[in-house]
């Protein structure tokens, strides 16, 4: 891992105090947080900013999780960043769903803080070699 | 002379030979001798044909008689022709109806008065005119249609013709000389051939079966009829030869065989009632909904009772009569009045009636009939047959007590009927029921599942960051896991509510409640919102106010979340009593299509704003719920100039707390059971 940059993560939430748990733990990890509090406004964000790592809720109103990915998957510039996404669905249709859609992680609310961060300084370890 | 043949296939012979039998000349074709069900519906259709196939025999007769209309014709000469038109009457009025096993078939003697003729007048012309004016008179005592008439006219001049030119081969008719007796079978061989082909060219037009088919079907049965008929009609020519008075010797021998046949064809007949009653109830006996049991019930009646339009009457399922009409090629469902006609004319037992003494209503549904025969179920169940008949022949009292008969089988159809709609309607909401539950599930753990991740996540963040957090951080997990714990209690609370509303088990407790200080006090914690009581409100309804808070208050919630501005609460009277309450907002509004929708479980319209003011998506779905507990509607419209109102209208209840059931009786003095629509989600609009 590169110390020397500071890791961007983009965090797209509709609900604000998912959206606030999120940034506060992340923010404790030493990434610098970009919050977006929809599907749209995530979207422009990344196109915008290209950060290093994307965490999307799937329910999101203007556009949902699944179409921010597919949109992201489909530009150059945004294609190569990693992607967790995060649901309240869990059928296991709906994992299969994000999976297919190209997502790097998938992971079911309630989630499991320190899986997730682990695995998100995982995916920045693979992503700096 | 015979002729036709029905015995070709045994069971289109027995029902064939089964209407005769009735007396019934109802679709009878061709010289009177082969019926052909349903042919006064299908003759119109191809008409046009069967005239033309009667303008061909008309010409074979006058091409072959205009050669040969030089003999003049003397007085004993017109007295034979005249006693031969009335035999040639008499014989084509009674068709002598054979069977052996399961074969039948039904003939005249036509032949054997031709063989007779042919003997007797010796101009051919004269015979042609004999047998036409014989056959013309008879369908006309039979009541036959007019292009029938002229068919079997016609048909029966041409084959005379050709059978009496044939015959005229002979220089010298001995009738005691072997000889002649062969070209008499002879000439009566090309009469039935000429006859067979031209019944069997108008089946061909009216049913259109092929003509060979028809031809062979039932050609043997011909012949031997044809003979059998040559050896009577030879039998009175010898004997006549010998004594003119002899022949009246074979009198006795017919009237013997007159009644047997008869005694053999009424007990033909009662068998075939029995058997048709037993095919009507078997074809009746499958487990149907009401109307199409009562569809086939009316054409088994149809058959039964020999005729053409059928009803059949039985209560449905929540008690209404409920009547279906059957015709050849149409029917449906009766209208209500005419069925409650039916139901009153019924009211007399089973009976025959002529078509002008049946109200206008009744009557017009069959304005061909002649009369129509009543059949009524008695006993528990209920059934009404109704048969309307082309004929008046007499046997409508008879036909009357087949359908009687089968009224009380028609009952038990229809009572099952209406057990197997009752049994799959049960089953069907047992099955939307079930699908509901599981939709809800998922649904449910859905929206727990967020603010699980938000109490959950806050709590685990507080361990893990640990020092890292400052004091303004480490306060904010707290608050953020005191909110979402807040947002699941209320949650939760909710669904209980909503379990309760749903399964009709929450409590309602009745007391007067007035309507001003009680907007006033739930208006209370709130800003921007104005209490306005309308000139006409009640002072006061008499509901559970515990419920109704809740209602107001969630349409409050509702309002001010998505509408911020002011907020109207509008007490009026209610149209029919009660009073209604109306939450009026001028935000952004619903779209029409999604009016209704917002009152489904779980739907956010716009779901960024309702989590961030901790919304649990239930509100409004349980306000609908317990405003159908409380006997109210809960509606959405547009409010003027923009935004939504939402709408509560609230009965004033009676001292007496709401019932699970409510007995009402209705116009019929039936008792009809209504369930209160105690809040389940299918019935709503």
């Amino acid at each position: 891992m590169n110390n020397t940059t500071v890791r961007r993560v983009l965090v797209a939430d509709d609900d604000p105090d998912i959206l606030d748990l999120l940034t506060l733990n992340l923010e404790c990890h030493g990434y610098q947080v970009h919050p977006a509090a929809d599907g749209e406004e995530a979207r422009a964000l990344a196109l915008q900013l290209v950060p290093d790592l994307i965490v999307l809720d799937v329910m999101m109103p203007k556009l949902d999780g699944l179409e921010v990915l597919a949109a992201l998957k489909a530009h150059p510039q945004t294609r190569e960043i990693p992607v967790v996404m995060l649901t309240a669905k869990a059928s296991d249709s709906d994992v299969w769903q994000g999976w297919q859609a190209g997502a790097d992680y998938y992971i079911t609310k309630p989630f499991d803080l320190d899986e997730l961060m682990r695995f998100i300084g995982y995916l920045q370890v693979n992503s700096a070699v | 002379m015979g002729r036709q043949p029905l015995g070709g296939q045994p069971v289109g012979g027995l029902d064939v030979v089964g209407q005769q039998m009735g007396g019934q000349p109802v679709g009878r074709l061709a010289m009177g001798r082969v019926t052909v069900g349903g042919i006064r519906v299908r003759v119109d259709a191809v008409a046009a044909r069967v005239v033309l196939l009667a303008a061909a025999h008309l010409a074979v007769t006058a091409t072959l008689n205009g050669l040969a209309v030089d003999d003049s014709i003397n007085a004993a000469g017109m007295a034979k022709t005249l006693a031969l038109t009335i035999a040639f009457t008499v014989v084509g009025v009674l068709p002598v109806n054979v069977e052996h096993g399961r074969h039948a078939a039904s003939f005249t003697l036509v032949d054997a008065v031709l063989v007779v003729g042919f003997f007797l007048v010796p101009q051919p012309w004269a015979l042609v005119v004999a047998a036409a004016m014989g056959e013309v008179v008879a369908c006309a005592v039979q009541r036959q249609r007019l292009i029938k008439v002229v068919f079997n006219a016609s048909a029966a001049m041409g084959a005379v013709t050709l059978s009496a030119r044939t015959f005229d081969l002979l220089p010298t008719p001995d009738a005691t000389h072997p000889a002649t007796w062969g070209v008499t079978f002879v000439a009566l061989l090309v009469y039935l051939l000429l006859n067979h082909a031209s019944t069997s060219a108008v089946l061909m037009v009216v049913e259109g079966r092929r003509f060979h088919d028809l031809f062979l079907e039932s050609l043997a049965t011909a012949v031997a009829a044809t003979a059998v008929c040559g050896a009577i009609g030879l039998s009175f020519v010898v004997l006549y030869a010998a004594a003119p008075g002899a022949p009246l010797l074979l009198l006795p021998l017919g009237i013997v065989a007159f009644l047997a046949f008869r005694a053999v064809a009424s007990h033909r007949s009662e068998m075939l009632r029995f058997k048709r009653l037993y095919d009507a109830s078997s074809n009746t006996a499958s487990l149907r909904d009401i109307a199409s049991t009562l569809s086939t019930l009316a054409d088994e009646a149809r058959s039964l009772a020999g005729g053409t339009i059928a009803v059949a009457a039985a209560p449905d399922s929540r008690g209404r009569w409920y009547g279906v009409l059957v015709g050849d090629g149409f029917g449906g469902p009766l209208r209500a009045e005419t069925t409650k006609a039916i139901v009153h004319e019924a009211a007399h037992g089973s009976l025959e009636v002529p078509l002008d003494e049946l109200p206008a209503v009744i009557a017009r549904l069959a304005p061909g009939a002649k009369d129509c025969v009543i059949a009524s179920s008695t006993g528990g169940a209920e059934a009404i047959l109704l048969v309307f008949r082309e004929v008046n022949d007499g046997h409508g009292a008879a036909r009357a007590d087949v359908l009687s008969a089968f009224a009380a089988h028609a009952a038990l159809a229809a009572s099952n009927s209406r057990l197997f709609e009752e049994v799959e309607a049960s089953l069907r909401r047992q099955i939307d029921l079930h699908r509901q539950k599981d939709e809800f599930l998922a649904a449910v753990s859905h929206e727990l599942r967020t603010p699980l991740t938000g109490v959950l996540g806050a709590v685990v963040s507080l361990r893990r960051l640990g020092d890292r957090l400052d004091a303004t951080k480490r306060e904010r997990l707290c608050e953020l896991a005191e909110r979402q714990g807040i947002r699941l209690k209320r949650l939760i609370e909710d669904l209980l509510l909503v379990a309760a509303a749903e399964s009709g088990s929450a409590a309602i407790h009745l007391e007067p409640v007035e309507i001003g200080p009680f907007l006033a006090k739930v208006r209370a914690p709130r800003e921007n919102v104005a209490v306005v009581i309308e000139p006409g409100a009640p002072r006061a309804v008499r509901t559970d106010p515990a419920r109704v808070t809740q209602i107001v208050d969630a349409l409050l919630d509702n309002a001010t979340k998505f509408a911020p501005g002011q907020v109207e609460v509008v007490a009026a009277a209610a149209v029919g009593g009660g009073c209604t309450i109306a939450v009026r907002d001028h935000g952004r509004g619903i779209a029409p299509e999604d009016r209704e929708r917002v009152f489904d479980r779980f739907v956010q319209l716009d779901q960024s704003s309702t989590r961030s003011q901790g919304g649990t998506g239930m509100g409004l779905y349980l306000s609908r719920q317990l405003a159908d507990l409380l006997g109210g509607v809960l509606t959405v419209e547009e409010t003027e100039g923009g935004g939504c109102t939402f709408m509560l209208a609230l009965p004033d209840q009676p001292e007496r707390a709401i019932a699970p059931e409510s007995d009402t009786s209705d116009d019929e003095g039936r008792r009809v059971v209504t369930l209160t629509s105690a809040a389940t989600p299918e019935e709503q609009p």
